[in-house]
């Protein structure tokens, strides 16, 4: 277990400094710039600002100094006001907001993250347990109408875009039977709809996958066995099938929860939820380069972190599969 | 059964227990971040980008710094004319180059220390300075010296403060001394980057934080202000809370005690809150597809706003076809006006043929625009050498990324492709890419738009000027710079009307760029809102709001003419006034 996680944190290292070294390219590559607006294109401002956050350093040394303290003649560096920004990534500081030019990237994502965290551990939640119910009543009642409603109901809730499903939430949630506030961040009653609809398509496919998986695990030998040796069904199925059926449901649950937890940029434009979902978008659009490479690195540690713990899982679930593999 | 597989029971319970855990903090979250209710709710529609006075440039920064600060003067809620805001009173020498500007005395910033002119004068000195990299440092650019000092340079060529002419004689006094007379001094002051910041506070602050004072002094612990409004709390995408400033010298004509600015971008999440009573104003809000069903209604007078603002085509006047003015006139004659007003915005906004919407402002008035036929178009195409046999190369419309611009420039396209022969293409870019090939002059037409900065003709007119950074057109005339620049420096009114309508005549003439229609205001209003400016910048200054009263409301509905229909007014009954306001009424 220990080999097992050293290795991974050796990767990880690696994939992040992948990833943090294509996107901080990638992004100086698009055209325009943080500070190109409709109105102050005067070259001096310009280029006053672009000193205040180094931009106009070689890209090479930018990067230095934005991922390390690497950039060793900018030590005591002074720009005009007396401010050198960056500590750099190793140091746990991804440097000021380019567009929230009040705010640190670390205060950024300290502000949203734990509104998508709250929010998408909600979403979670209610695909869980919606979707495992659905797909285990499905399995125990295979073929019948109740399993064919379902599946129905599964493959629409899977096909219809979340937007739509927003729509209609708010038109007959908040307009036709006002029960829920339409939009807006607060409440636990906030939190309803917007769950609602980021979890739907969640659910749906769980409920497909515990079906499937369910009910081939119900006609396997061990099951038989197990029935045949008197044990109660209650425990055979719940104990002993789902354990296996559950299996392809974690291996999703991984990447959808990272997904889900950092948040959706139309569910919270819709709902006007201050996530981080739409941190994701926007920071590209304004070429808030600093931001945008916060938020990479944020949805690539969570994935990274989400798939070792399904790896973990998966042996706890099934010990037969070795972790060493995986 | 082994110790390994029971720890493996064990185990399997952990990501469970974690799922629920983390459930039941999501709850108790969920209770921590609710705010008490505020006395008024807009909308602010995006996300401001920073507070700092001297680097906001967006609509909704001004309406925020505008609650928090209060410059020399403010602009009176409805007409727009200079008053008495931080100064008290001001005069002006005979020969317009010096201003003295009396401060209110006792005035206090928010932490209780005392108001100084010398806070003016810091402020001044800071949105010059270089390192600031304000985009907005020309608006004291007439005062004597401060070119120099901006451009890092002065008499002795490094920059020096005191050769700048901004000199506070004693804590209540400022003086500014000008180069050359300025007409709208008053209106530049009434401006948001003027607005004053505490001197003692932020230097502390940069003291504290030399790396990260930007990220720490707009915190709502940080920030000292001197405006009937403090920040009270601030999440990013989601509101602004502002608090009512105790220490404000006219907190007693403040209604309000809170007011949250939301950042809803959505236009139609935004309307949804208005409808159920979570939001009283929106500034623009109804999506195009709802403006006919919410027109009529007496929350929704977009009719009744015109806006200062110009929705253009800039043309690209450094390329054949469109080096050529009459080409670039013929365009402009064919170009059809009324058709996107009436069919596609149909809110209220006026075809324009200037380059002041409206054709006037003030007391100035725009040239009158003779309406011209499509045959004159083609007659200015053919001295231009183009016709049937020799038709107009292809043309491209150039635009940011938007449905109703994508209209437009359709409409344009079709119309000009059957008026001219003209083949013209559309090209979308998304915001940043697009203004990017607009500054580098990388398109042929390209949409635009512009708004007042302060109400004068000189606001529209000068950013056509050569060295304007804002001209993008790569249009250049020597007489037109000649007749701005005079009238910067025309204190006459008669005089300067005359200049600057020269100057437009010119634009006219030249067409660098071709005006489509003048901006409305969309406002959705609570009835029961008062103190609203309805005003040409559209500018609000949230110390004159309060809530009407029952009584007060449906007076002014009787008052109505014409048939409206009246909506709910959701807010307190008996209305909610400022203590003035009170005392004025005899309660």
């Amino acid at each position: 277990m220990q080999g097992f996680l050293l290795r991974r944190a050796a990767w990880f290292v690696l994939t992040l400094w992948a990833v943090v070294t294509s996107a901080f390219f990638l992004m100086r590559a698009a055209p325009g710039g943080p500070f190109s607006a409709e109105r102050g294109g005067d070259p001096l401002v310009q280029a006053a600002l672009q000193a205040r956050y180094h931009l106009d350093w070689p890209i090479w040394r930018q990067y230095l100094a934005y991922v390390g303290p690497f950039d060793w003649s900018a030590q005591g560096w002074i720009v005009g006001d007396g401010s050198r920004i960056f500590g750099g990534v190793l140091a746990g500081d991804l440097g000021p907001s380019f567009k929230y030019r009040d705010f640190s990237v670390n205060d950024v994502l300290a502000q949203s993250l734990p509104v998508s965290l709250e929010l998408g551990l909600f979403a979670l939640f209610f695909a869980v347990v919606v979707g495992v119910s659905a797909g285990l009543l499905c399995a125990l009642f295979p073929r019948g109408k109740l399993d064919l409603g379902v599946r129905m109901l599964a493959t629409a809730a899977v096909a219809l875009p979340n937007f739509v499903l927003a729509a209609l939430l708010i038109l007959v949630f908040v307009f036709l039977i006002p029960l829920f506030p339409v939009a807006g961040w607060g409440d636990f009653a906030h939190l309803v709809l917007p769950a609602i609809a980021l979890g739907t398509p969640v659910a749906a496919y769980i409920a497909r996958l515990v079906r499937a998986g369910l009910f081939d695990a119900l006609s396997q030998d061990f099951v038989r066995t197990a029935i045949a040796k008197g044990m109660p069904t209650r425990v055979v199925v719940l104990r002993h099938a789902l354990r296996q059926g559950l299996l392809p449901v974690v291996s999703y649950l991984g990447p959808a929860a990272a997904g889900i937890l950092t948040g959706s940029l139309v569910i919270e434009k819709i709902f006007f939820i201050p996530g981080t979902g739409q941190h994701f978008v926007n920071s590209a659009l304004n070429r808030d380069y600093t931001l945008a490479m916060g938020v990479t690195i944020l949805y690539t540690a969570l994935v990274f972190a989400l798939n070792t713990l399904v790896d973990v899982i998966y042996t706890l679930l099934d010990p037969r599969i070795p972790l060493e593999e995986a | 059964m082994s110790g390994l597989t029971r720890a493996r029971r064990w185990l399997w319970t952990a990501p469970a227990a974690l799922l629920i855990a983390g459930f039941a903090w999501a709850l108790s979250l969920a209770g921590a971040s609710h705010l008490p209710p505020a006395d008024f709710t807009f909308n602010n529609n995006s996300e401001v980008s920073t507070l700092d006075p001297a680097a906001v440039t967006s609509v909704p920064e001004g309406r925020i710094l505008r609650a928090l600060s209060e410059g020399l003067v403010i602009r009176h809620p409805t007409d727009l004319s200079i008053q008495p805001g931080a100064a008290q009173s001001w005069e002006m020498s005979p020969d317009g180059l010096r201003w003295t500007f009396y401060l209110r005395p006792g005035m206090r910033w928010s932490n209780g220390e005392p108001l100084s002119s010398s806070d003016f004068a810091f402020s001044f000195q800071r949105l010059l300075a270089p390192q600031t990299a304000s985009p907005f440092a020309q608006f004291l650019f007439a005062v004597a010296g401060a070119r120099a000092y901006h451009a890092g340079s002065g008499p002795q060529g490094k920059p020096d403060w005191n050769s700048v002419g901004i000199k506070t004689p004693d804590a209540l006094t400022l003086q500014l001394e000008l180069e050359s007379p300025r007409a709208y001094l008053l209106e530049l002051l009434a401006c948001t980057p003027l607005l004053p910041v505490n001197a003692k506070n932020l230097q502390q602050l940069q003291q504290r934080f030399p790396q990260r004072w930007m990220a720490e002094w707009q915190k709502p612990e940080n920030l000292v202000c001197n405006g009937a409004y403090l920040l009270g709390s601030r999440r990013i995408n989601d509101r602004i809370r502002l608090v009512k400033n105790p220490r404000y010298w006219d907190a007693d004509s403040v209604a309000f005690r809170a007011i949250d600015a939301l950042a809803v971008e959505h236009a139609g999440t935004a309307l949804n809150m208005y409808l159920t009573g979570g939001c009283d104003w929106l500034d623009g809000s109804v999506p195009p597809m709802f403006v006919s069903e919410m027109l009529g209604r007496e929350d929704f007078r977009p009719e009744q706003s015109p806006y200062l603002g110009l929705y253009f085509y800039r043309l690209n006047c450094t390329r054949p076809p469109l080096d050529d003015p009459r080409v670039r006139r013929a365009l402009s004659m064919t170009l059809p006006r009324d058709l996107v007003t009436e069919h596609l915005l149909k809110a209220g906004q006026q075809r324009c043929t200037t380059f002041v919407p409206w054709g006037r402002l003030g007391s100035y008035e725009s040239p009158a625009v003779p309406i011209e036929g499509l045959s004159e178009a083609r007659r200015l195409l053919s001295e231009a050498g183009y016709g049937p046999r020799r038709p107009l190369p292809r043309l491209s419309i150039h635009y940011n990324t938007a449905e109703s611009h994508r209209d437009i420039a359709e409409l344009v396209s079709d119309t000009w492709r059957m008026a001219l022969g003209v083949e013209v293409g559309l090209a979308n870019q998304e915001w940043k890419v697009w203004l990017d090939s607009q500054n580098r002059l990388d398109y042929q037409i390209s949409r635009s738009s512009w708004i007042a900065d302060y109400p004068d003709a000189s606001s529209f007119l000068g950013i056509f000027t050569s060295d304007n950074p804002n001209n993008r057109t790569g249009w250049k005339n020597e007489r037109f710079d000649g007749l701005i620049a005079r009238a910067e420096s025309e204190l006459n009114p008669t005089a300067r009307n005359k200049l600057l309508l020269q100057a437009e005549r010119i634009l006219l003439e030249e067409v660098p760029a071709i005006p489509i229609y003048s901006y409305v205001a969309q406002n959705v209003i609570n009835p029961r809102l008062g103190g609203f400016g309805n005003n040409l910048l559209n500018e609000q200054n949230p110390k004159f709001w309060y809530w009407k009263s029952d009584d007060e409301l449906w007076q002014q509905r009787r008052e109505q003419v014409g048939s409206i229909e009246f909506v709910d007014a959701p807010g307190p009954a008996e209305g909610l006034y400022s203590a003035n306001a009170l005392r004025a009424q005899g309660r």
